[in-house]
Formats: structure tokens, sequence, C-alpha cells
């Protein structure tokens, strides 16, 4: 087996405390750093299509994901400028008012699996923080609301209606989430996406910078 | 005997219960409203960056104050709705914030209405099992950042039944306190018999968020119930053994109990909890998991260990129809609800987001099958009837006995909904299956219902008032 197919079955089993070393011995033997990161953001496209046909959980995905972070990290100082480490950026929170964040962490996990790097704002943004935060990361592809309970609804109609007049908006997709979040809802209040559930929220923001 | 399910035995619930303590020491509980904190460190305790140590004396102090079981009553508006927690009978009590009804006519999913909560709470106030009568539903109608003021409305326009809901700050507590007082003609007499309780649910792992903290401390400062629940989601905000979570959240429980008595001593609190699993494929909470009823289960012996009335969500049901796995999340649960604790919180499907009228019907009727199922047994001359044994004789009949003709009504359950007779008169009368002969008692029930107001014109238009003048103070707090 090849340096590269055992660091992409490394990603792949969740071995996280033997990625540094793998990559390392595999920079050592001369692979290149780019080739190494195309490897394990396929080997994430190889545990994703396991979760999605049921062979695999999410805290096994989970494991896979961190192992990559971390390998990540060691090819980051090598890679060079050009070289993108993944899918763009995601910025999410939970609108402000609302202090309910466990979606959206299930969120932030499924999306960073699929390659996004993710900037969390918390809970409880500000519609101010959003826009600042999209401004000073302009590489942004993705922009990630939540309202938990139907009297923070307003509140992210308010978010999406102040991010829909910036300038930046055609640069960005919005998407929507929360349990009483309906795609009508969505729809209306001008919203690129709903989605239901962490994995197919991951899935859309997959299909939107493809 | 009473019937009862166990799933921890007594030196476990004391394993448990003396770890939280330590837990509630040691690590302690981050209270985030100021004004809490204070009342623990005035209590002794030692507050470092939000969070407060609490001493054991200080939990140990608060469960001598608080009202327990064996005198708790849960008020009704009207005396004939009281229920007597020591009676040992269970019932169903409405779980709230359901976003979605499946529409009484057509039967499609459909945002839930300000007329949905209405029919809805109509309609239970007709259900025997049901104690509380809590908004079911969320109008998704009404101005969204106010609904709480408008569900209450709407709910204390529509019962004589406890409700439980919830508030948002100790300005939503006051309002709902004055709706409710409207209705029974003024503050003084509410505050005799409350028949409002509000939601305190802390923000699992070991926090309560500040809008939280004021509910729990103004309902105490009113002593108006405060229905307490920690309900933490395994592997999300509770570790992944059901052993560690129930620390943890009979910790969370225990801190806010003594919280409510060091406001105000001798505040009613309910024990409750949401702890409940995730599948780990959908990352969907579980209402009806094994291990969300097993959990269910363990902490109604808590709650119970500490002397509370408990209230335990087991019938909030995963299902997303009246089908086979809907008819036995409803069984599973509501057996160990029945054997282990007071108030079962119910009612909903798509684990808590969806009402289907018919299912209000069949809810009634497995509660009513329950209350049956753990009635304790008495043994004396009456049901002994060893008098009525010699009469029939030996091979005899007891169809014919008085013996029978005066107890068959109280021994024996008898369904409303539920098929009992052979297989050609159940053809006979249409083949219907269970959610269809619910659908029609539903349907004939809100025909019925449809225009009867319980309060005056004038107490109504009273109540809608404060709904609608919510709205500037609803804007600015957090939840």
């Amino acid at each position: 087996m090849s340096k590269i197919e055992e660091v992409s079955n490394c990603v792949v089993s969740g071995k996280a405390k033997l990625i540094n070393g793998l990559v390392q011995e595999a920079l050592d033997e001369g692979c290149q750093p780019f080739e190494l990161l195309n490897a394990m953001i396929d080997a994430m496209g190889i545990v994703g299509e396991r979760f999605k046909n049921n062979e695999i959980f999410v805290p096994e995905m989970l494991v896979s994901a961190k192992t990559m972070k971390r390998g990540v990290a060691i090819l980051k100082p090598l890679l060079a400028n050009g070289d993108s480490t993944g899918a763009g950026k995601f910025v999410i929170g939970t609108v402000a008012g609302d202090l309910h964040d466990i979606g959206k962490n299930l969120v932030c996990i499924m999306i960073e699996s699929a390659g996004f790097e993710v900037i969390d704002l918390g809970v409880d943004v500000p519609i101010e923080k959003f826009i600042e935060t999209v401004r000073e990361n302009p590489d942004v592809k993705i922009v990630g609301c939540s309202a938990l309970l139907t009297t923070t609804m307003p509140s992210l109609r308010d978010t999406v209606a102040a991010l829909n007049e910036q300038d930046f908006r055609p640069n960005i997709k919005i998407m929507v989430g929360g349990a009483p979040i309906t795609q009508e809802f969505a729809d209306e209040i001008g919203a690129d996406a709903y989605t239901p559930d962490a994995a197919s929220a991951a899935q859309k923001a997959k299909e939107f910078v493809a | 005997m009473q019937p009862e399910v166990c799933f921890i035995n007594q030196k476990e619930i004391e394993l448990i219960h003396e770890k939280a303590l330590e837990m509630l020491e040691d690590m302690g509980m981050k209270f985030e409203a100021a004004e809490a904190r204070e009342y623990f460190v005035k209590a002794g305790a030692k507050e470092e960056d939000g969070i407060v140590k609490i001493p054991r004396n200080i939990i140990e102090d608060g469960l001598k104050t608080v009202p327990k079981r064996d005198t708790f009553v849960l008020y009704g508006r009207t005396p004939d709705k009281d229920h007597r927690v020591a009676d040992n009978v269970p019932t169903l009590a409405a779980m709230t914030m359901a976003t979605h009804v499946l529409d009484i006519e057509t039967g499609k999913r459909r945002q839930a209405t300000d007329r949905d909560l209405t029919m809805i709470t109509r309609i239970m106030e007709h259900l025997d099992a049901v104690s509380s009568a809590s908004a079911l539903v969320t109008p998704q109608d009404v101005p969204m950042q106010a609904s709480d003021w408008y569900t209450w409305a709407t709910s204390i326009k529509n019962t004589t039944k406890h409700i439980t809901g919830g508030a948002v700050g100790k300005e939503g507590v006051r309002d709902a306190i004055r709706m409710a007082s409207l209705a029974v003609g003024s503050e003084e007499e509410f505050l005799k018999r409350p028949f409002i309780s509000f939601w305190v649910l802390t923000m699992p792992p070991l926090r309560v968020d500040e809008n939280t903290c004021n509910v729990l401390m103004e309902s105490a400062r009113f002593k108006v119930p405060s229905v307490i629940s920690s309900g933490g989601i395994l592997g999300m905000s509770s570790p992944m053994s059901i052993e560690s979570a129930l620390v943890h959240t009979h910790a969370e429980i225990l801190a806010c109990v003594a919280l409510s008595q060091l406001v105000n001593s001798g505040a009613p609190v309910i024990y409750s909890s949401y702890v409940r699993s995730m599948d780990m494929r959908t990352m969907c909470i579980n209402m009806s998991s094994p291990e969300s009823i097993i959990m269910k289960g363990a902490m109604a012996q808590l709650g119970r260990y500490v002397g509370l009335p408990t209230e335990m969500p087991a019938n909030l049901r995963d299902g997303k129809l009246m089908d086979a796995q809907h008819g036995f999340e409803t069984g599973m649960g509501g057996t160990v609800g029945a054997l282990s604790c007071d108030f079962i919180v119910g009612m909903q499907l798509d684990m808590d987001l969806l009402v289907d009228y018919a299912d209000l019907i069949y809810s009634q009727e497995c509660m009513s099958n329950l209350q049956r199922l753990v009635r304790p047994m008495s043994f004396d001359d009456e049901t002994l009837a060893y008098d009525n044994m010699e009469e029939a004789g030996h091979g005899g009949s007891f169809l014919d006995s008085d013996h029978t003709l005066f107890n068959y009504q109280d021994e024996l359950w008898n369904p409303t909904v539920m098929e009992r007779g052979n297989y050609e008169n159940w053809e006979a009368k249409g083949s219907k299956d269970i959610h269809e002969v619910c659908l029609e008692k539903a349907r004939k029930l809100y025909d019925e219902l449809k225009d009867v107001e319980i309060l005056p014109e004038d107490v109504r238009k009273a109540i809608d008032a404060i709904a609608a003048e919510s709205g500037e103070k609803a804007k600015h707090i957090k939840r």
C-alpha cells in the first residue's frame, strides 16, 4: 500500500492518533502536500457516502473529520496559496434572541465533515455580526442561520432580509433551519435553501459550491 | 399495593442522589442571571465565573421546604378539575409548542393556527384522563414574537383545567398570572388556587439561561408551580450513558428546586425531565426510544425519592401518524409512565411537533386503559366475595349473580374506541380502523364545541388585550 493510500485509509477509518505520523512519513517520502490533501478530501467523500448508505453513524463520521483536520493542520504551512483546503467558508449562528444551539452544532459538524471551513458565531448572533463576518471573509460561500423557537422566527426573517440587502449577496448562499422552519417560510423570507436536518444541510451546501 | 416499575434500586437511587450532590458541590451550576447567583451566595455558596458551587445543605434545606407529593394539588380553574397527586391516578398532561396539526377535515399536515389551539383545548376540556390542558400547539398565525402571550390567552379562555406553559422572562410570568387572574375575578383568588404553572427548562449540561432563571424566580415569588425539567440529549448535551445522564439531570433539577426555595420558601414545584436519546444516523431526537423511556422511568423514581410530584414526557411519539409504530410507542411509554410518574406529558407526534385531532381521542382511551392497569388491588370482603363463590357453587356461573351486576362496571375497563367485538360485527360497522373511529369522534366533539365559550365576553376581551399589548416587551427578550 502506498503512503497516500495509508493516509486515505487512516481518514476513512478515523484513526486520529496515527494521522500526523503517516502524513509526515508521506511527505518525507516525497509526496506532494496537495496530493495528500486531495487524498484526504476524497477519503471524506467515501466517509460521506458510507454515512448516506447507513453503513456508519455520526460518531464514526466525526472521528474521520477530526482525523482529516489534524492531517490538514500539518499540510497547511506547506500548501501553496492557490491550493484550496476544501469547499470554502461557511458562516453559521443562531439568530438574535435564540439561545438554542444543539441543532446548529450538529450542522457545524456535518458541514465541517463535508470539507468546509466553519466560522461558528455561536448563539444569539446580532444581524451586524453576520454581515461583518462575511465582509471580513470574502471567501465565505454560505451563511447558515437557525431559529429553534417559533418566537425567534421573526428574528430569522430580519437577519435574512438584512443579508439580502448587502452588496455581497450575489456571492453567498443563505441557508436556514430549525425545528419550526419550513420550506415555505424559507421561500417567504428570501433564503436560498432550507434543509430539515444536518445531513441534508451538508448535502445542500456541497451542491451550492459544486 | 400500588404497582410500580423500577429501573433503579434503592441503592442506585441513593448513589445517583449522592453523586448529584457532589457534582453541585464540586462542578457547580451555571446560573446566567446574577440575581439567581446572589441568592446562592447569600445562602453560603461560592461563585466563580457565573458558576455557583452549591454546598449540599442548601439543596437539602430546599428539599425540606418544597411542598411534597403527598399534599400536592394540581389546581384547575374550577375545583372539579383539581387533581390530587396522592390519589395515585396517573393522568395525561398536554405537551406544548407543536407547530403543526393534521387538518381535521383534510388530514393534511399544515401549520397550527389559533383556531386549532382553541378547538384542541376545548376538546381536551372534555377528556377525563387529561389533567393539564396546556397549549398543545403554538399558533403560527399570531404575532410570532409574542406567541407565548397569545398562547396563554387562548388556553385560559378555553379550559377550566390546569395549564402549564412557557413564559418569557418575569414579565411573561406576570402577564400570564394577570390573564389567569381575570378568569377567576382577581389576583387574590388566583393565588389561592394557582391553576397555571410554568415550564422551567435547564440548558444541560449544568446551565440555566437568564430568562429561565427569571421565570423560575418570578413564579416562586408568586408561589405558582414551576415544572422543572432538565432534558439533555445522550451524546450531545448529556454523556453517552444513561447512568451518567441521570446524575447531572437530577443535579440540575435539585439546583433549580433549591433556587425556588431560596427565593420563596414553600414555592411549589413539579419534578420533570426531558432527558432523551438522539438517533446517531438521522441526528433527530427520539422521545420514544427505549433509552428515553428508561430515563423517564428512572427520573420519576428519583423525583419520588426526593418526595416531589413527577411529570414525565413518556407519551411523545416519534411516529408521524397513527400507525403501528405510534401505537407501540404510546403503549410502551404510556405503560412505563403510568407505572412510575404522576403526570404523563404527551399527545404529540413527530417527536413533539405535530398534533392529530384523532390522536387526542386515542390518547384519552389509552390513558384511561392505563389508569385501570395501575389501579391497586384491595383485598376485602367485597372483593374476595366468598359468599358469591358459595352461591354459584362448584361449576356454577357468575353471569347472573348480584356481585357481577354490582361490580362489573368498576372492575372492567370499558373501551370507547378500541374494538372488542367479533369480526362480523366489526365489518358490519364499516370495518373501520382505530384512526377512523377516533377521527369521527374528534369531529363530532369539534362540531359540538365550535361555538362554546366558557368565559364571559368582557373577560375574554380583557385577556386578549394583555396579549395584544405584549408585542413591544416580547421583542427584547432572549429565549
